[in-house]
């Protein structure tokens, strides 16, 4: 199976809940700090790349798990996604989950204004993800049980 | 092997272009409108469908046709469904995208947001054929230049 985590950008908080989700932000408390730091590089050089799948890692039963940033069109883009996967016969199942709802304004701002003043920029992203870990952790930790139970499957 | 024709709506100019390629649609003579109204999924593709890509034949070289919509985020959709079949090691020799929406006449693009945005379709859909009419030969162009490619593609493999 493949798990992609999507949003409208994919390197905030789909690109955190995939992490968490592959293994590589452990539950346990907030990545260390170079680690936040990489995360906000990944943002500065990628951040307006829209469609591209990211592949972040494998998780615990080895389903590779990617994030993706599809603007708004998150439903034009996960209808065109299955479709093809029929088209090619891809059997290898496919799972969508909006982590959208944990972005918030802050993500915006650093795209829209840009990462010219790179020490504010760093800081409100340390800002921005401190303040969503826990969620995005709750979230993840909710789809894994989800996926586990066979709601998602 | 299979090729998508790409447009904003799914439902007029990818259609025509499909349509030309299967030889639903004359290539010798500008159509009467009846006989686009008498094409499969002329003006019907609805905007909840968007991204749906649907089959529509399989030419006389063994390529499956279909046609998408993607609105103007082209591209955004076309990478995402590139890399999601790189991630599944798809071979992409025999996939291809092609760009349906040649210039034009404003017309097809009044009647076109008539009838499949406001739902307008006794007057939007005339006014789309009307101005497909117009730029016909556009359509037999491109149509006419991608077969070639896909002869030449065949001849080398």
């Amino acid at each position: 199976m493949r798990i992609i985590y999507y949003s409208y950008w994919g390197t905030y908080a789909a690109y955190t809940m995939a992490a968490l989700h592959a293994g590589i932000y452990k539950p346990g408390g907030l990545p260390p700090e170079e680690w936040i730091a990489a995360q906000f590089e990944l943002c500065r050089r990628y951040g307006g790349q829209y469609g591209n799948l990211m592949f972040v890692g494998l998780d615990n039963r080895f389903r590779e798990v990617y994030s993706m940033g599809c603007k708004k069109h998150a439903g034009m883009v996960i209808r065109a996604l299955q479709h093809i996967s029929r088209i090619f016969q891809i059997e290898e199942p496919v799972q969508f989950i909006d982590a959208g709802r944990r972005e918030g304004i802050l993500p915006v701002l650093l795209q829209r204004i840009g990462f010219r003043r790179e020490k504010t920029a760093k800081k409100l992203f340390t800002i921005w993800f401190q303040k969503n870990y826990r969620a995005c952790l709750q979230q993840v930790q909710r789809t894994k049980q989800a996926l586990k139970d066979g709601i998602i499957e | 092997m299979k090729l998508f024709y790409c447009c904003y709506g799914g439902a007029h100019t990818s259609v025509t272009c499909a349509c030309i390629h299967l030889g639903y649609l004359p290539d010798d003579r500008i159509p009467a409108a009846s006989e686009f109204l008498s094409v499969p999924y002329y003006d019907k593709m609805e905007n909840r469908d968007l991204g749906t890509p649907v089959f529509m034949g399989r030419d006389e070289m063994g390529w499956d046709i279909y046609i998408i919509g993607m609105k103007n985020v082209k591209q955004l959709v076309i990478p995402s469904m590139k890399s999601y079949l790189n991630a599944c090691g798809v071979e992409q020799k025999g996939f291809m995208l092609i760009n349906a929406l040649v210039e034009l006449h404003p017309v097809t693009s009044i009647g076109g947001v008539l009838s499949r945005r406001f739902g307008i379709v006794s007057l939007g859909r005339p006014m789309t054929v009307w101005g497909i009419r117009k730029t016909y030969p556009k359509f037999l162009a491109l149509v006419e230049q991608v077969k070639e490619n896909l002869r030449v593609r065949q001849e080398l493999s």
